[in-house]
């Protein structure tokens, strides 16, 4: 069961690193928690009192939530009211929303956001505290109307929740217009072990020159002179691995 | 000023030096973390890793020790193969190009502050990282808490999982390799804001000794 556990995680991982975008990313959390019943994921780094709505929304870093709540939540300024938030901002250890119940049941405010929260289909709810190199608290929610959680699964969707994170943040600080096909990324992946474009039209079945045309396509959405220069690029932009 | 290795080759020059490190491993591990295990009526904190094949790196500002950690080597035993393999759910991670990290602390003046990577610990971090680098190391074992997963992973570690992070106390913990290149250092140099070397002291090692 454990090493099962430890294998599904570790596709995950690899799917997560080949996720081209941050809804690529959300896709793929929501692909792995919708047998539990979770249909939205939410994720951002926890803005400091006092910051505008609109510095909120900057600090949003995965966004598979119900739109018109998120809008009401932000102009709201129900952020700093939050238990999960208050929560994410004091505790290491992930959370499922119905344990804060005792923790809000005194302050009228908080008790209103989770009601409201409930009525767009957000009525229960997962959340994975995170600590940035900036020492900035992050949360990784996940959550629906109706869902259930094996305890044994808190320790793979804490894991799950870093990798989504760190993999959305690396995307972010990425110029945005490298974004590569995962086809390109596959060329690219086989460029960088060394295989020749033949080598490589044998691995993907396509013809050598579809793979040549690929390779100059990469290099263009780089803005890089060659080869090498790309794979360096999409190492560091963890593209490739 | 700087990291010190410190290995049997040169562990007679740090007799102080390793009073201090033993002395504070016992402070936050026992006193501060509640590793009553550990408790030694001495104040020392020993195990039997303390052996001579364990490495120590020193944080020395002067003769005061201001950070710790130990690197194990994966080819013998070593706290995820004999105290805690329970959290390894695949192979152990082997070989003469992984070393465990354990005993990772610092004093409480120079913690984290607000919790930021503390100089402190991110010298201590660019220190194994050179050191690995220099000999061929390419990769730690880790057990923590995985909060620190995140920050990893932001200094360009790139971090697999073990196991499943389990319940330890109030607490969570989970195992780890933590893979590293030129560009890790380069990561911890630019948030440090310091291109120079973490590393100040290392035992010199007779390379035609031992070939």
């Amino acid at each position: 069961m454990s090493r099962r556990s430890l294998d599904e995680t570790l596709s995950f991982i690899a799917a997560v690193d080949r996720a081209g975008s941050a809804d690529a990313v959300s896709e793929t959390i929501l692909s792995v928690v919708k047998p539990f019943g979770f249909s939205q994921v939410f994720a951002g780094i926890i803005p400091l009192p006092g910051m505008s709505a609109q510095q909120q929304v900057a600090n949003v870093v995965l966004h598979r939530w119900p739109e018109t709540w998120s809008q009401r939540y932000f102009s709201q300024g129900y952020l700093f009211d939050d238990p999960t938030i208050q929560r994410v901002t004091t505790s290491t250890e992930p959370f499922l929303w119905s344990e804060l119940e005792d923790s809000y049941r005194e302050s009228p405010s908080a008790k209103r956001i989770m009601d409201e929260a409930r009525e767009f289909n957000l009525g229960f709810g997962f959340t994975v505290p995170m600590l940035t190199l900036d020492g900035q608290s992050a949360g990784f929610s996940i959550a629906s109307d109706r869902a259930e959680l094996p305890p044994n699964y808190r320790g793979r969707l804490q894991l799950l929740a870093m990798y989504s994170f760190g993999r959305a943040l690396s995307l972010a600080e990425m110029p945005p217009s490298v974004k590569l096909t995962p086809r390109e990324a596959d060329v690219l992946q086989w460029i960088a072990e060394g295989k020749s474009d033949w080598e490589i039209s044998k691995i993907l079945h396509v013809s050598e020159h579809l793979v040549d045309k690929m390779a100059r396509q990469i290099r263009t959405k780089f803005g890089v002179a060659n080869r090498t220069q790309a794979v360096a690029q999409a190492l560091r932009h963890k593209i490739i691995r | 000023m700087g990291i010190h290795i410190v290995s049997a080759e040169n562990i007679g020059s740090y007799a102080e030096a390793m009073e201090q490190a033993y002395r504070l491993r016992h402070a936050v591990f026992v006193d501060e973390m509640g590793w009553n295990d550990l408790r030694r009526s001495d104040g020392r904190e020993i195990d039997q890793f303390d052996d001579g094949r364990a490495l120590h790196m020193l944080y020395l500002e002067g003769d005061r020790l201001v950070g710790y950690q130990r690197m194990l080597p994966s080819m013998r035993p070593h706290l995820l193969s004999a105290v805690m393999p329970h959290l390894c759910d695949g192979d152990f991670p082997v070989g003469p190009h992984i070393w465990e990290w354990t005993r990772y602390c610092v004093t409480k003046e120079h913690r984290d502050r607000g919790r930021m990577l503390s100089p402190a610990g991110n010298l201590l971090l660019s220190a194994i990282v050179e050191w690995g680098l220099e000999n061929g190391i390419s990769k730690i074992i880790i057990e923590m808490n995985p909060i620190w997963l995140l920050r990893l992973v932001q200094l360009h570690f790139r971090v697999t999982p073990l196991g499943i992070p389990q319940e330890a106390g109030k607490d969570s913990i989970v195992a780890v390799t933590a893979a590293f290149d030129a560009r890790t250092l380069a990561r911890l140099r630019s948030v440090r804001g310091d291109n120079r070397p973490a590393i100040a002291e290392q035992p010199v090692i007779d390379r035609r000794v031992r070939a």
